[in-house]
């Protein structure tokens, strides 16, 4: 009847069981004695108790049992857990777990301690017979009691329960089993009638009558019975009868006063020398010899339990006042498959979607020719779909299965060192390869120690360093890129670099020189080195020297990635980067190249067609997409896989650029476009892992097989971003070399336009950066005064000015209701400029024409994306509108035989300047950048520089500093300007020496200050010219 | 097993080989070491294909011809499963592994006191790669070392 399959079951149950005990003794310690979670683990350790006690595993009995009584205690609320009762209560179910695991030697795992620790929290007479050896209790005692009914002789009895399921109300009765008639020939096994038991009510006791069997000869037809001792709410014999489906004369009801006699006059548990385990288990042997037991497969038993469960529920009664009842039933609610079986089930689904496939393209061929075949074929598609999810679903485990038990480790850990750590777990439910969970179980498990026993300080420390007396651990995991990534945080004390590099050079595993030169992260580093730990005093928990290393390795056999910051003092945080490795994503299907490849979509943000409107531009060697307000650092994918064959056709690769789509990812928070070709589909892949020679490229997360059958890599995107930064500093070193003139004058002449249209069909810009804002008005938000508009705009009163009032362009016949006003700054008095639409920003090199169209407030045209472009001049435009303001009415006569060096990277100011300035200089040169303006004034006399303060290269404060140190520059008066911040710029300038500062764009006012200039700091100069 | 490189024949152990697959649908990837041909799809498993004759610096090949075919070999677990973990004196990799060969050959029997241990006679190929030759009737036969062919660390250059 013991047979394996049934002994299966009940490992199995029990560890259940025990599983589910874990979390609540937990949360019992937490929060103050939650009824449910009691109830919780009352049932768990009665249910071990009692099954074990069915097989005969007595060590096991023994220690759930008086776990279970000091439970009940608990329950009655009579004792109040607290914490060196749930620190024994926790070591108990380590010990079952370990006993319950291999239940056929657990005679041989000693649980006196545990027991005795235990039959503390019980107190004084109740226990000590239950403590004591089972063969030191024999019959004598049971025979001493007297009162106890004659039926119950051979039972153990347990006076706990007896007493508690008396005081319920329940009846006591013992039912005889006979094992040809009710067991083999209704084909149950003793463990069915247990269960059935075990739902109507409280099991106490079972054993086999051998007394029939005289001796080996008459073993097989004598009549064998199994005794079963219970407590139930059913109310009379009858009752049990039909539950169990036996006879009258096998029901035997036990006289209750007698019973509470007897427990009054010997609480003890009683086990009869006639049955110990030794005896139990021979005949149960030679039991299994004589007859085959019924088929007991895992089928029959959850038959079985159906059945048993409706029968259940006809005794409402029952059913509600039995605790075994309220047993979950999780176990008939999943089936246990080996992984091996798992894993033949997804290749196969696999290799089906394959042969769908071909199906299907065959279909689409010879489809029509036979009637009906499309539907099906269409039906089996979405089938075999489905099911191949499903089938790798079963695969994929939440992290939750090893995550919760750090918990308990890290509650275990802060006893034993005297330290207070709370843990906090996020993303348990992040779900990973069966496979992968595994083998990730050991590390973390690890990392976790380590964080507990060397990243946090005792509390005493803690409280010196000025933090809370509890310390924090974080262990976080999130989806980052197609990856796992787990952060196991703590604020404990960091890592001492400086120690680490010592206790390495002690060791030999560095040289001090070598230490000398380390960096931060590569101290780090060192505690992965094989033969290494922290530890100043190696405990128990960890520090044997053996455990970092291992744990990388580990993880790097998984495919993944480990690493160390940490601020000393602060904390410590370790990240794992994990692949997903058979784990199911997202992906977008691109092509690039003639080659197709998966982009996981958790980075994918959107995507955008190139072409049109969103151009690429080229700024500082790097391809850049403006996609709205922000500028995007586009990656092209064949060119960082090097797929593009003929890299020498620039223009023509332009040309194919600029049709294909750019999917706009993000990474760790950063945005960048990657350019591919062609986008296909989406699709749900099943990553699969690279193999070694796959992995040496860094732009890879794994390979996976399309739907089509094709087997397309799967982008890594950090490492796309890694390969093409590495390509682009290539390029731009390159550049450097080579074209530096030519390529920087080209950067710094990117300007960046405004467009917009003044009704008309001609295209304005204006430089973006002389723009203060944009306003979105209504015609009748514009009050007229005389024949001027204004504009009232937070309190103040702006005048505005239409283009074609002053300047040579196209006049609308009506103004629409709706306008825009742009508002300039670095202006002394802002006028707004009517637009009707605002076409675009763009960011590009004006090729400024300045002949062709002429005219006021004009300062040329230009071509941008093959639309003529008028390039607005607002200061003759203002000096039209406003002379009073603008138009600069005296003239410098006396500087027109000096020179004057003018600096400023931004050409369209430097157009503007210019143009002003020839007219008081005799010369002007203007340099793009500080270290040309540096080598023209070395070159050359000027008696005046006016730089702007934003300078690629060498700033304008670099170059006053410079010159003022040189004894032939020193005495040039400079004037800064600046194109923003003038508050902050005006104070900084005059802190540097500058003679003067200058906000662009006033022409009177720079007039002024280079008058002033001249007159105040060399009026010898000045002088002589006067 | 035995298979060819342009003319010359080479030979694996039979027993590390999963099956010989004609389907040439192989998928080149970039950015990887150049004897790695690329990967094929094997019924649902993903097969990394090695380029044989540019792993073994071997120039006399034929381009692609119609025989050419890859050999799948069996992971080490594979091989462990089937044979327990034995002394079969080669191993291959725990990824799945195709060797992109010109043509298939024979199986043959060699009896190992017929293996010459290499002399460094045959100057096309590295010593490393070789585990020894057989003398045929009319051919040499040579045998590769499956290890030091497939460990990713070992370069190709002699």
């Amino acid at each position: 009847m013991v047979d394996d399959e049934l002994i299966d079951i009940f490992i199995q149950e029990s560890r259940e069981h025990l599983e589910a005990l874990e979390p609540e003794l937990l949360e019992m310690e937490n929060a103050s004695s939650d009824s449910e979670s009691i109830n919780t683990i009352f049932r768990g350790v009665h249910s071990i108790k009692g099954s074990s006690g069915f097989f005969g595993f007595d060590q096991i009995m023994k220690l759930s049992h008086v776990m279970e009584n000091v439970m009940a205690l608990v329950r009655e609320g009579e004792l109040t857990p607290n914490r060196e009762m749930i620190d024994i209560f926790l070591e108990s179910t380590d010990k079952l777990k370990i006993m319950v695991e291999s239940p056929q030697t657990s005679t041989e795992i000693p649980i006196e301690d545990e027991v005795k620790r235990l039959e503390v929290f019980l107190g004084g007479t109740s226990t000590e017979n239950a403590a004591s050896a089972p063969a030191a209790d024999n019959q004598a005692e049971v025979d001493d009691s007297g009162a106890l009914p004659e039926a119950l002789s051979g039972f153990k009895l347990d006076p706990y329960i007896l007493k508690d399921a008396i005081g319920h109300g329940h009846l006591v009765f013992v039912i005889d089993l006979y094992m040809i008639r009710d067991i083999k020939e209704k084909n149950r096994t003793p463990y069915d009638y247990f269960k059935e038991i075990e739902s109507l009510g409280e099991f106490v006791d079972a054993y086999f009558d051998f007394s029939v069997i005289t001796g080996l000869e008459d073993a097989l037809e004598a009549e064998l019975k199994c005794r079963f001792l219970f407590t139930t709410v059913m109310g009379s014999p009858d009752m049990i009868t039909s539950v169990f489906d036996i006879p009258e004369d096998q029901v035997h009801e036990i006289d209750l006063e007698a019973l509470k006699g007897w427990i009054k006059s010997d609480p003890g548990t009683h086990m009869p020398a006639s049955r110990t385990e030794e005896v139990f288990l021979e005949v149960v042997d030679e039991e299994i010899e004589e007859e085959p037991a019924p088929q007991a497969e895992p089928e029959v038993e959850v038959e079985a339990a159906a059945p048993q469960k409706e029968e259940a529920s006809a005794e409402p009664a029952t059913a509600k006042t039995s605790l075994a009842r309220q047993k979950s039933k999780k176990a008939d609610e999943t089936v246990r498959v080996p992984v091996s079986l798992l894993n033949d089930l997804m290749n196969l689904a696999g290799e089906m979607v394959l042969s769908r496939n071909q199906l299907v393209r065959v279909a689409e061929k010879y489809g029509q020719d036979v009637n009906g075949l499309e539907g099906i074929i269409q039906n089996m598609n979405l089938i075999t779909s489905d099911m191949h999810e499903r089938v790798m679903q079963t695969r994929l485990q939440p992290l939750a299965i090893i995550l919760s038990k750090f918990h308990r480790i890290i509650r275990d850990l802060s006893n034993k060192l005297g330290k207070e750590i709370v843990l906090e777990i996020e993303g348990e439910d992040v779900e990973l390869d069966k496979s992968i969970i595994e083998a990730l179980s050991d590390p973390l498990t690890h990392l976790i120690r380590n964080t507990a026993d060397h990243g946090i300080e005792t509390p005493d420390e803690r409280e010196a360093a000025g933090k809370t007396r509890e310390g924090h651990a974080r262990l976080v995991a999130r989806h980052v890129g197609g990856q796992v990534v787990i952060d196991i945080m703590d604020d404990g004390r960091g890592l001492n670099t400086e120690k680490l590099k010592k206790k390495a050079i002690e060791k030999g595993l560095i040289t001090p020189e070598s230490a000398e030169t380390m960096s931060d992260k590569q101290a780090f580093g060192i505690i992965f080195l094989p033969g290494f730990s922290t530890a100043e005093q190696v405990s128990d928990v960890s520090g044997r020297g053996v455990g970092m290393d291992v744990v990388r390795t580990n993880i790097e056999k998984l495919g993944g990635f480990i690493d160390i910051e940490s601020e000393l003092g602060v904390g410590t945080k370790i990240s794992l980067k994990l692949p997903l490795t058979l784990a199911i994503i997202p992906a977008m299907i691109v092509g690039a190249g003639e080659r197709k490849f998966a982009v996981p979509q958790v980075n994918l943000e959107e995507v955008v067609r190139l072409g049109g409107k969103n151009q690429s531009e080229l700024v500082r060697g790097t391809r850049v997409l403006r996609l709205r307000e922000s500028l995007l650092t586009l990656i092209d994918l064949r060119e960082v896989l090097d797929l593009e064959e003929d890299a020498a056709a620039d223009s023509e690769a332009e040309d194919k650029e600029e049709d294909g789509y750019v999917l706009v990812m993000n990474l760790d928070n950063q945005q960048y476009g990657l350019v591919v070709n062609e986008l296909y589909d989406s699709e749900e892949i099943a990553v699969k892992p690279l193999s070694v020679y796959l992995k040496q490229a860094v732009c890879y997360s794994g390979v996976t097989i399309m739907g089509d059958g094709k087997v397309a890599m799967i982008i890594d995107i950090a490492g796309i971003t890694e390969i093409a930064n590495l390509s682009f500093e290539d390029m731009n070193a390159q550049s450097m070399d080579e074209t530096d003139e030519a390529l920087s004058t080209q950067n710094e002449d990117m300007e960046s336009l405004l467009l917009f249209k003044n009704e008309g069909f001609e295209l304005f810009a204006i430089n973006l950066s002389t723009v203060a804002r944009i306003e979105k008005v209504k015609m009748s938000d514009i009050e007229l005064v005389g024949e001027k508009e204004y504009l009232n705009l937070g309190g103040k009163s702006i005048e505005l000015v239409r283009m074609h009032d002053h300047m040579p362009v196209a006049t609308p016949e009506n103004s629409p209701e709706q306008l825009y006003v742009l508002i300039p700054k670095l202006v002394d008095r802002p006028i707004g400029i009517v637009a009707t639409q605002i076409v675009d920003t763009v960011e590009t090199v004006v090729d400024l024409d300045r002949d062709t169209i002429r005219g006021t407030g004009i300062l040329g045209s230009t071509f941008i994306s093959d639309s003529l472009v008028i390039v607005v001049d607002i200061y003759s435009l203002f000096e039209s509108v406003d002379p009073r303001s603008y138009k600069v009415t005296e003239t410098l006569e006396h500087f027109k035989t000096l020179n004057l060096l003018l600096v400023e990277n931004n050409a369209f100011f430097r157009n503007i300047q210019m143009a002003f300035l020839q007219d008081i200089f005799a010369e002007v040169d203007f340099a793009r950048n500080g270290l040309d303006a540096w080598e023209k004034l070395n070159d050359k006399d000027y008696h005046m520089v006016i730089t702007e303060l934003e300078l690629p290269s060498l700033n304008g404060f670099e170059l006053l500093a410079r010159a003022r140190k040189s004894e032939r520059l020193s005495a040039i008066p400079f004037i800064a300007t600046a194109g923003r911040n003038e508050q902050m710029n005006a104070q900084k300038s005059e802190e540097a020496g500058f003679n003067q500062f200058l906000m662009k764009f006033s022409k009177r006012s720079t007039q002024n200050a280079i008058k002033e200039v001249f007159e105040k700091n060399t009026p010898l100069l000045t002088n002589t010219h006067l | 097993m035995t298979f060819y490189l342009g003319d010359d024949l080479f030979g694996i152990s039979i027993l590390m080989v999963r099956e010989i697959n004609q389907n040439l649908d192989i998928t080149p990837v970039a950015k990887v070491p150049e004897y790695v041909k690329g990967v094929l799809n094997l019924r649902g498993q993903v097969v990394t294909v090695m380029d044989l004759a540019n792993r073994l610096a071997y120039i006399d090949k034929e381009e692609n011809s119609e025989h050419s075919c890859c050999i799948v070999l069996k992971t080490n677990e594979e091989i462990e499963d089937n044979y327990g973990s034995s002394d079969l004196e080669d191993s291959t990799m725990n990824d799945k592994i195709g060797l992109y060969v010109d043509r298939i050959g024979d199986v043959l029997s060699i009896e190992s006191k017929d293996i010459l241990i290499t002399p460094n006679q045959d100057s096309k190929l590295d010593a490393k790669f070789v585990k020894g030759v057989v003398r045929l009737q009319d051919q040499l036969l040579v045998l590769l070392n499956l290890s030091t062919v497939l460990d990713p660390k070992i370069g190709n250059e002699s």
